[in-house]
């Protein structure tokens, strides 16, 4: 019935819209369509105000139709009174649509990647996006701004984003939201990507103490504990049943995911799957010298047995389970690892323990990490979308004023309670170095002080981590979630924040024209030739075919191309 | 005239259901074939995008992996076409051995189920059974060899996929052999008999020959399939390192394609396989009537 009636008024307003629409004035200046009476000036000012404010609401409620990547997962909340909660509905919606006078109605959801993207897809395939979509990547969004189907942002950036959603994208050093404009102009508001802290290599902790050995720091160190791990058997997994490193199909170059292998082939100064600038000019990493290095210690290591042998033909879910089930004690992955499938292991045997080590340092004792893409997508609003910058206050909105902790509400509270928080229409969006400050909130929070910019979330993680404190201090066993966010935030993080890194920054993460085409087939070439060198199947040598093919095939043609986009 | 007219128009009635069906899933978005010969750029649509005639063709053949991937299409469909016939049909011709029906239908059913599982369960079930830890691999370190990477050797890899669809379908695809079987005349069997044929005789001469035309039909059919080699299953099969073998078109297709969102070179490669497969079907069918008088249409 509620619905009903919404969708009633939803429809009366369009339809008056649709009237008022007529005497509108030109684009470029401000819509200023009321509903009647176009020559009252207070209303008048009540537009320009909502349209040049961020977080004032509009004085007659705007519809803003949507397409939104499924940001949660519901079914989470049956049994509590939010189980109707749904993509379409929500407490966020509420909150939000309420705060701004908006009427938020959902054209499409879509799981985040492929079907999302399908979804856009065809919405622009049609020549008909809703009001506000988040577009996944640069090549979309350039696309749509070629057909003319986007409206320009700068002027409303300019109006409605707070100072502390500037901050935000500055902390990227201009990176990010350089990438969401085409000729100088802003038409994506682009997620940010936060560093996820360096690539870790988690090792069974009780395994090294069985076996005495220390934690690593060089490749030597690696090789000798993967070696000991694997002739020893600290799991009692039976001779020659202990995988030494469980290791990705595709061995490196994707960054942020796990079981790859990007901190040994920067360790020799490689950076496989990246755009980057050497000695001056534009170059692929994977077909780099430097590349055969670090491929003639990993093949080394393959013939030693120490990398898993079944390396080609597993899954991501084989992975996780011979990590969980405790045929495998050595693994790469970011922080966030602590959750699957470090937990997964401890779940199935309590005694368990990890311990993740920033290894293999260099000769000045530091890791090298290559900064992965600022931006993780970007809100676009359709051209001739009356309130464009509608899509900047939902940004000021729920990235600024609803993190605050002043904000901290009981609707809010309830939201980020029942995880609504979720559902907003971005993605993200927060400083680089979010990941440090959360952890240092945390840390603070659980040393007993209260951080001032301390969010709801860090709050909520923080008594999860005193939950685990409190728990091993009284000898028992603690829940699954609280010894997660132990190990992620307090151990995993704390290295984000404490060991320091060097960084490789590439300089190019979208496509080109001939990389349409052609970046299918020399990625194809290039994750045959990693597999098939690791697992010695061809000699090392077979690398510098593999990289003539590569400039042959249409490398060449790509990396001037490159160039040329970075040049500009 | 009008009579039978009268009489059939309630079949005809039965019959738009399906051509509806027909003309929207099918010839409708024969439309879509434009795509093919276009820079196909879907805020533009179909309409407005810039034609580029053949330039598509051109650069899936120039492409440094299109020989590699069109063969391994042929060989593996060819394999599954030759395993999908000799199979069901040996299958077949013992089942109709049986004579205690209670075993004959149990048998029967059993092997029909794999046919109703999806390739991502089963991929799963594959994988496990020719892991290093499966049974097929414990066999072998039991006779003191070296376990082998099934799904990583180039050498195993076509083997594995045309063995394991043919484990999938030849239940179902003995339906028909079957069904074909029952239509045979039992005089031509009990006349034998009286001659003093044995069994095995009346397998080779009776049985067998009147199978032909179904298995020259079978084959006929499916030959139009023969660069469908079977995407879901090996895409959830392979890995960079079988490439070589088991990359075919439609996981090139998808891997370019879908991901890459080159729509226009996707319908291309879709339409080139159309094409042939049309030929082929056209041809077996005009060989099918020649040879045994008997054809689709």
């Amino acid at each position: 019935m509620k619905v009903l009636w919404k969708k009633g008024i939803a429809a009366m307003l369009a339809l008056l819209m649709a009237c008022g629409a007529g005497g509108c004035t030109d684009s470029g200046e401000l819509s200023t369509d009321t509903t009647s009476s176009a020559g009252s000036s207070a209303e008048d000012d009540a537009w320009i105000a909502a349209a040049t404010d961020p977080l004032t609401p509009y004085p007659e409620t705007v519809t803003v139709t949507f397409g939104k990547e499924a940001g949660r997962n519901f079914s989470a909340l049956a049994g509590t009174e939010w189980e109707n909660h749904n993509d379409d509905d929500n407490a966020m919606y509420d909150i939000i649509g309420g705060f701004l006078n908006i009427d938020i109605q959902i054209d499409f959801v879509g799981n985040g990647g492929d079907d999302y993207n399908k979804k856009v897809a065809m919405a622009i395939a049609d020549g008909n996006i809703p009001d506000v979509m988040k577009v996944s990547d640069y090549s979309t969004l350039k696309q749509l701004v070629e057909s003319d189907m986007v409206e320009d942002l700068t002027q409303a950036f300019e109006d409605c984003a707070t100072d502390r959603i500037r901050d935000i994208y500055d902390s990227f050093d201009g990176r990010c939201l350089e990438s969401g404009k085409i000729d100088g102009k802003l038409y994506g508001i682009p997620a940010t990507n936060i560093f996820n802290g360096q690539e870790l290599l988690w090792l069974r902790k009780d395994w090294l103490d069985k076996l005495n050995l220390e934690e690593p720091e060089t490749m030597e160190d690696i090789e000798y504990i993967l070696q000991q791990f694997v002739e020893q058997d600290p799991g009692n997994n039976g001779e020659g049943k202990t995988i030494g490193l469980v290791v990705n199909t595709g061995i490196a170059g994707a960054y942020g995911a796990q079981f790859q292998l990007n901190n040994i082939f920067t360790h020799y100064g490689a950076a496989p799957g990246q755009w980057i600038e050497k000695d001056g000019e534009v170059v692929y990493g994977s077909v780099q010298p430097e590349m055969k290095e670090a491929l003639t210690v990993l093949r080394d290591w393959y013939a030693k047995g120490l990398i898993d042998p079944q390396v080609a033909v597993r899954t991501n879910d084989d992975r996780i389970a011979v990590v969980a089930s405790g045929q495998c004690g050595a693994f790469f992955g970011a922080w966030w690892s602590c959750n699957s499938p470090a937990s997964d292991a401890w779940a199935l045997d309590n005694s368990v323990e990890w311990v993740p080590c920033v290894v293999p340092v260099g000769e000045d004792g530091k890791v090298t990490v290559i900064e992965q893409n600022p931006s993780m997508g970007y809100l676009v609003v359709r051209k001739g979308f009356e309130h464009p910058e509608v899509a900047v206050k939902l940004v000021s909105l729920q990235y600024d004023y609803m993190r605050r902790s002043d904000y901290v509400q009981s609707d809010v509270e309830k939201a980020y309670i029942a995880g609504d928080v979720a559902c907003d229409f971005l993605g993200n969006c927060d400083f680089n170095n979010a990941l440090v400050l959360c952890y240092e909130n945390i840390r603070d929070i659980l040393d007993g002080k209260s951080p001032e910019d301390a969010t709801a979330f860090e709050y909520g993680v923080a008594a999860s981590c005193q939950k685990y404190v409190d728990a091993i201090d009284a000898g028992q066993l603690p829940d699954k979630t609280d010894w997660s966010n132990y190990y992620g935030r307090m151990i995993g993080t704390r290295l984000a924040a404490e060991v320091p890194y060097n960084k490789i920054s590439p300089v190019f993460y979208s496509s080109t024209d001939t990389m349409k085409l052609r970046w299918g087939s020399l990625q194809k070439m290039e994750s045959e030739m990693l597999l098939r060198i690791v697992m010695n199947e061809d000699p090392i040598d077979s690398f510098d075919s593999f990289v003539e093919e590569w400039y042959a095939s249409g490398g060449d043609t790509i990396t001037e191309e490159v160039s040329a986009e970075v040049a500009k | 005239m009008k009579k039978r007219l009268k009489r059939e128009i309630p079949f005809h009635l039965m019959l738009l259901l399906p051509m509806l069906f027909l003309a929207v899933f099918s010839f409708a978005p024969l439309f879509g074939i434009l795509m093919a010969f276009q820079d196909y750029m879907p805020a533009k649509g179909i309409l407005q995008s810039r034609w580029v005639g053949l330039e598509n063709f051109d650069f899936i053949f120039s492409l440094p992996s299109s020989r590699q991937i069109f063969a391994n299409t042929i060989i593996i469909s060819l394999g599954k076409l030759a395993a999908g016939i000799i199979v069901p049909v040996f299958f077949a011709l013992l089942l109709n051995e049986i004579r205690v029906i209670a075993f004959k239908r149990t048998v029967q059913t059993i092997v029909y189920l794999p046919h109703f599982l999806s390739w991502v369960v089963l991929a799963n079930v594959v994988s496990s059974i020719l892991g290093f830890d499966g049974p097929i691999n414990s066999l072998i370190q039991s006779t003191g060899h070296d376990p082998i990477l099934f799904l990583g050797s180039n050498v195993w890899f076509r083997p594995v996929i045309i063995l394991s669809d043919c484990w999938k379908e030849f239940g179902y695809g003995s339906i028909i052999y079957l069904s074909a079987l029952t239509s045979i005349d039992p005089g031509l069997y009990e006349s034998a008999s009286l001659d003093g044929a044995s069994r095995l005789q009346k397998i080779f001469y009776i049985t067998l020959p009147m199978l032909v035309p179904t298995i020259v039909l079978m084959m006929a059919l499916n030959l139009g399939n023969i660069l469908n080699a079977g995407f879901d299953q090996i895409f959830n099969l392979y890995n960079p390192l079988v490439y070589e073998t088991g990359d075919i078109i439609d996981t090139y297709v998808y891997r370019i394609g879908l991901i890459d969102m080159q729509y226009s070179l996707a319908t291309a490669a879709g339409l080139i396989k159309s094409v042939i497969g049309f030929v082929l079907i056209m041809s077996s069918n005009l060989v099918s009537r020649k040879l045994v008088s008997r054809s689709i249409f």
